[in-house]
């Protein structure tokens, strides 16, 4: 089994303001949802960003396949 | 409102001055050592964080050594004012062999110096306590990052292995670190930290009892030769 075996693609979020809505700021590779949040606090840190989010992409469901749904499910970019 | 720095007792002066200049040291080569590999982490993500913490480990040390100059009423004329060779921790004084030595020291070395920072969060010595609120709250992401990935790494056998020898070195260091007991109480009675060098390392064996457990070790597996350490550096003198 190798050592870093499982790792998960996570959507970061952020937005500026409360008033304004979450916006895709980026992607994190991470093993797991604590290591995703650190790792988009560290990276996407440009901003003092009122809110953050990650989602898991495979978590995310597309509308309609023909919407791209078939990229984000099979986790490429 | 007297200066507290000038009221302040020889003992409890010299003692505090020490301390601080020790825990400068250790985070400014805590910050070498992570830096070598802040270009070599196994993932990318992993590395930015880690250049993070470089970064942050080196602005610890910086803010204590401004502090040093309040402690010794003189501004300083550069790094070489307090670098002092052999006053870190020995673990520190090589480069990490592996990816998981890093993984061990973040989790019970770095995590030791913090818990001689976070005792100092309430300190009656102002200097002293606004400078420590920051440095804690960016600690808090080291803690987080070091046992996410020891927690990791020790689910494999091999690799647990490979940490368990680093780790009681590394956690015989970190608690002699504190000192022998009885240390520090001159800074805990006069409320300059709130815990003595016993209470620190109770505080330390909370924290890292579970990673200790992770890599199959007992926190009672580790004792302190206390007849080899030296109260002048504060430190475990190197194995030959």
């Amino acid at each position: 089994m190798p050592v870093l075996d499982h790792v998960e693609i996570y959507e970061v979020f952020a937005r500026r303001r409360r008033e304004e809505p979450l916006r895709h700021v980026g992607t994190v590779t991470a093993p797991n949802v604590e290591m995703a949040r650190l790792y988009a606090r560290v990276i996407y840190d440009e901003d003092m960003w009122d809110a953050m989010v990650v989602v898991p992409r495979a978590a995310i469901i597309p509308v309609e396949p023909r919407y791209g749904g078939s990229s984000w499910r099979s986790g490429r970019e | 409102m007297s200066d507290p720095w000038v009221s302040m007792e020889d003992d409890v002066r010299s003692t505090l001055q020490a301390l601080v200049h020790s825990l400068a040291e250790n985070k400014k080569l805590l910050g070498r050592r992570y830096s070598e590999w802040a270009v070599g982490g196994p993932t990318l993500e992993a590395a930015i964080a880690l250049s993070a913490m470089t970064q942050d480990e080196l602005g610890h040390s910086r803010v204590l050594y401004g502090l040093l100059e309040e402690l010794r009423g003189m501004p300083a004329t550069g790094d070489a004012d307090w670098t002092v060779e052999g006053w870190s921790l020995s673990v520190l004084t090589r480069p990490f062999e592996t990816w998981a030595h890093l993984v061990v020291v973040t989790v019970l070395l770095d995590s030791a110096l913090t818990t001689l920072v976070e005792a100092a969060t309430t300190s009656v010595f102002p200097p002293l306590q606004r400078r420590t609120r920051k440095m804690v709250e960016e600690e808090r992401y080291h803690d987080r990052y070091g046992f996410q990935w020891l927690e990791r790494l020790a689910r494999h056998p091999q690799v647990r292995r490979v940490m368990a020898e680093p780790a009681l070195q590394v956690c015989t260091e970190a608690m002699a670190w504190f000192g022998p007991p009885g240390d520090l109480a001159p800074l805990r009675a006069t409320g300059i930290l709130n815990a003595d060098a016993d209470e620190l390392r109770d505080r330390y064996c909370r924290r890292i009892r579970s990673a200790l457990e992770a890599l199959d070790l007992r926190l009672e597996a580790v004792v302190v030769p206390w007849d080899r350490w030296d109260p002048a550096w504060r430190r475990l003198p190197l194995d030959d």
